[in-house]
């Protein structure tokens, strides 16, 4: 497994859990290190009498410690496997684990191999189901009608004064949709809070949002006119959600797969992944989509630049994005000379074409190549290889980054468009992959 | 006014004050009215935003950045870099500066990604910045090309000396340059600055005219001698002192031999040995006590003549005072050892040997002292330090530590590296954790074993879990060092 410094540290929970896991990155703290294939393990001595045991799965990279740590992984997880990536000498190599890792190993590949296999339908009640259905659909019919009523009272009365209080602004009506079991409306709606209001251009994205909310809803209400695909996503934008077990029955795209990006951010004891993959083969873009309430556990863990071979199913709707990953195995990172688009005016023109096609896609994903980083004015711009240049949203301090990677030559790299600006997540030039959020 | 600005106006105002004006030109929008004008507003601005961000035209930029600079030298390897990130990412100061200090002593290069990282961080440090330039390479003065942050660190040293602009110690140093190759000039620039200059400025500023003083710069001093501040004046007389010849050492010297003369004792009957004998009523002239001279001694068991002889010893120094004595160097210094004045007086004596970098005194002290101050280690060769270390390291752990710390990154002997961790396991809070981690990078790989057996030691005392934390910090430095050290090339 090809898995750097970085990388490792990028999988800490937090800060001092970094800082922990660096500290046990020390050979002389663990009294056993052992390295398989499969697995490393290691017992670490703490302040008590018994040395914590810690096993690294190296197939689906995953950690398990003894220690009371209720962080994910914990500090002798992070310590062991940096003490891998810069000692390797140090570990003991084992022809067969031992009897403590094996049983977590197998295990760990036994739930793999069961959740791969057709679980056993129950029977369900479809007339209780299509109750609860018709009930939550009058819910959010409702919500609709009233959000309606809402967006119509503030372009009446003008959005001069939203920057005064803006989470007032929204406040009540956020509430509502949440009552009315219309949690995307919500998010929607939340995103009025997340405007820099003392930047100019707030009229226009407040505005804009606005108009788009109301879109959607005016959609919703007519959606039995549209087709299947757009039925879904108009579900999916509104928040109905849609069971794993159904996108697991979705044809299954194979193919090697590139991490590309890996952002976490946290709300409200809620902590939402965001991974995007690319596939190498396909040029398939697919968005890993995680959830987990406080202390919970994620069930994989990918490192940005990291590859691996396996089948993602796609979540239904216009423009497929969201994945769930059907099978996996690690891969060696493969860089492929040119991946993605090469000329700004294709991304420009698929970017006409996806908004064209689905008007409520805000943010589109792109891999590009042979791109340069360009200053003009303090502006930051990617220059393709005819000159055509396109802004960057990434703050200065990151294109001096970008720049200072590349040295002014071309490069590829994993953006994603967002209101007129790409946002670098990526970039990778000479076989090297550099993570630049 | 653009149909997007006619949509910003109504939303802010209201739809009720003012709604946008659509041209005909535009009729795929005018088919979106409704009755409701607020529904049409909505939909009207949904789908020109929507052509509006569909539609962005792209734009031609000729020009672009220069490439960078070539690199004629080697980069620090893939894994080095990560160790470099990990320094960087922790704000571990003491590894980055020794990760710096290696890099360039094996001339190679950090990899550009870091490069601004450590530009941005040195702005903050810039006493590390000539290293730290070396290191980023060409990446970095590329860099420097292009960022005005980064530019100020690549500016040339100033060559031209601007008495207005320029800070003291830029001017000290022109100052010396001038005074080592045309000391004429050297002074002629002081007759003509000084007068503009604050007393710590003047004090400054003179200090370079120590470097090897002659009769010629003997009438610009003595004018010195009427300034304002003491402390000039003082430094002034003890220049004069150094001069030959002049009135100041002469009076001196008439004054040591009022204060202090030489008497021949019988020694264990057979031989003979001079004995230092003190005048206790000596009258000296009052002109003296202007050179800054005190007139009094305040301790109880000291003589005025004995404080006098002393201070007239840093002004003279030691030889020219046992040559007036008519006695050995280091017949002298044992006579004033004998003093039981000495230990009230011998911060001046330790002071004349460093002003006067006397090196058979420096010895001598640091053996007969019993609390024999460190800083005399500094005047000595590297082969006569090396001798006091193991017995200092007993006596004075931290202050030889942080001597030895003050050396580069050579590594100090396991003996004495013992003691210094030995006394450090008692008294684990003497120091800082930065101590420690720096201490760790001065420590030979063979303390290694020795830092397990404090780890495993059992004892439930706070100060010394606290020191066990050190000692892991200290393994986890020395690991980190040797990985460093390792790196390929």
């Amino acid at each position: 497994m090809q898995i750097n410094q970085e990388q490792i540290l990028k999988l800490a929970p937090d800060e001092s859990s970094k800082k922990a896991g660096q500290q046990l990155a020390v050979s002389a703290k663990w009294v056993v290190k052992c390295m398989h294939e499969k697995a490393l393990w290691g017992e670490c001595q703490g302040s008590g009498s018994t040395p914590y045991k810690t096993i690294i799965d190296l197939q689906n990279l995953a950690f398990k410690c003894s220690c009371p740590s209720r962080k994910f992984p914990c500090k002798h997880g992070l310590g062991l496997f940096l003490l891998f990536c810069n000692q390797q000498n140090v570990f003991t190599a084992k022809e067969s684990l031992d009897p403590h890792v094996a049983e977590w190993i197998n295990k760990r590949e036994a739930k793999s191999e069961s959740q791969n296999q057709p679980k056993e339908e129950k029977p369900i009640d479809k007339k209780a189901q299509q109750k609860r259905v018709d009930a939550r659909e009058k819910k959010v019919d409702a919500g609709i009608e009233e959000l309606s009523i809402w967006l119509k009272d503030v372009v009446r009365m003008g959005i001069a004064h939203v920057p005064q209080n803006p989470y007032q602004f929204s406040k009540n009506i956020i509430a509502r949709m949440i009552d009315a079991q219309a949690s995307g409306l919500a998010g929607w709606l939340k995103k009025i809070t997340d405007i820099n209001f003392y930047q100019e251009g707030w009229q226009l994205e407040t505005t804009r949002l606005l108009a788009n909310i109301y879109f959607l809803g005016e959609s919703y209400k007519n959606k039995n006119s549209l087709d299947e695909n757009w039925q879904k996503e108009l579900d999916i934008q509104i928040g109905w959600t849609i069971s794993k077990e159904e996108v697991l029955t979705q044809p299954a795209v194979s193919d090697q797969w590139m991490v590309v990006s890996k952002t976490i951010e946290s709300e409200n004891n809620l902590t939402t992944e965001k991974i995007y993959v690319y596939g190498t083969n396909s040029n398939r873009i697919g968005l890993l989509l995680n959830f987990y309430a406080a202390n919970q556990i994620p069930k994989q863990l990918f490192a940005s630049g990291s590859m691996f071979s396996g089948e993602l199913c796609f979540y239904p709707g216009v423009i497929p994005l969201r994945a769930l990953i059907k099978q996996q195995s690690p891969e060696e990172l493969n860089f492929k000379e040119e991946m993605g688009i090469t000329r700004l005016n294709e991304m420009v023109n698929l970017i006409s074409a996806s908004l064209s096609e689905n008007p409520f896609q805000k943010t589109i994903p792109f891999v590009l190549s042979k791109m340069k980083i360009v200053l003009e004015d303090n502006r930051w711009f990617l220059q393709d290889e005819t000159h055509d240049v396109f802004a960057i949203k990434n703050t200065e301090d990151l294109c001096w980054n970008i720049l200072a990677i590349s040295k002014a030559a071309h490069f590829s790299c994993f953006v994603i468009y967002e209101n007129k600006k790409v946002l670098i997540h990526a970039v990778w030039l000479n076989h090297k992959f550099y993570s630049i959020l | 006014m653009s149909h997007i600005q006619e949509m910003l106006k109504s939303a802010l105002l209201g739809t009720d004050k003012y709604m946008p004006a659509i041209d005909s030109d535009l009729p795929v929008l005018q088919k979106l009215s409704t009755e409701e004008k607020e529904s049409t507003f909505l939909r009207q601005a949904n789908l020109l935003f929507l052509m509006d961000e569909a539609g962005q035209p792209l734009r031609k930029l000729e020009t672009g950045i220069p490439p960078c600079f070539e690199e004629k030298r080697q980069e620090v390897s893939d894994q080095d870099m990560q160790q470099l990130n990990t320094i960087l990412t922790t704000g571990d100061e003491v590894m980055f500066e020794y990760f710096i200090e290696i890099c360039n002593q094996k001339n190679l290069v950090v990899q550009s990604y870091l490069v601004p990282a450590i530009l941005n961080k040195t702005q903050d440090h810039p006493k590390t910045l000539a290293p730290v330039i070396k290191a980023c390479g060409e990446a970095g003065r590329w860099l420097g090309t292009l960022n005005k942050h980064w530019e100020v660190l690549y500016k040339p040293a100033e060559t031209e000396i601007d008495w207005e602009l320029g800070s003291l110690e830029t001017r000290k140093k022109h100052l010396l340059e001038q005074r080592k190759t045309s000391p004429l000039e050297a002074i002629k620039i002081l007759e003509k600055i000084l007068p503009e200059e604050n007393a710590a400025n003047r004090l400054e500023l003179l200090d370079i005219m120590r470097l090897n003083p002659t009769r010629n710069d003997e009438i610009f001093l003595l004018s010195l001698q009427k300034d304002k501040s003491q402390k000039v004046k003082y430094l002034v007389s003890e220049i004069l002192a150094q001069i030959e010849g002049t009135a100041t050492q002469q009076m001196l010297l008439t004054t040591l031999m009022q204060v202090v003369s030489v008497k021949e004792e019988r020694h264990l009957l057979i031989s003979k040995k001079k004995v230092l004998h003190f005048q206790k009523d000596a009258q000296i002239p009052e002109s003296v006590f202007s050179l800054g001279i005190e007139k009094i001694s305040t301790f109880k068991d000291v003589l005025d003549s004995e404080l006098w002889c002393f201070q007239i010893l840093s002004f003279l120094g030691p030889a020219r005072v046992s040559a007036a004595l008519q006695m050995e160097e280091d017949e002298f210094l044992q006579g004033l050892l004998k003093r039981p004045s000495f230990k009230r007086l011998q911060d001046l004596v330790v002071s004349t040997v460093r002003k006067f970098n006397h090196i058979l005194w420096a010895k001598r002290l640091l053996v007969e002292m019993e609390n024999a101050p460190i800083e005399l280690l500094e005047i000595l060769s590297e082969q006569d330090k090396q001798g006091f270390y193991l017995s200092i390291s007993e006596t004075h752990p931290i202050e030889l530590a942080n001597f030895l710390m003050k050396e580069g990154y050579r590594e100090m002997k396991y003996e004495v590296a013992v003691n210094i961790l030995d006394f450090l396991s008692k008294n684990p809070h003497r120091v800082q954790a930065q101590f420690y981690r720096k201490l760790a990078l001065h420590l030979p790989l063979r303390t290694l074993s020795r830092l397990q057996s404090f780890q495993h030691m059992e004892n439930q005392n706070h100060s010394f879990s606290y020191f066990k934390n050190q000692v892991n910090e200290m393994i986890r430095v020395i690991e980190t060092k040797q990985l460093i050290l390792s790196g390929k090339k």
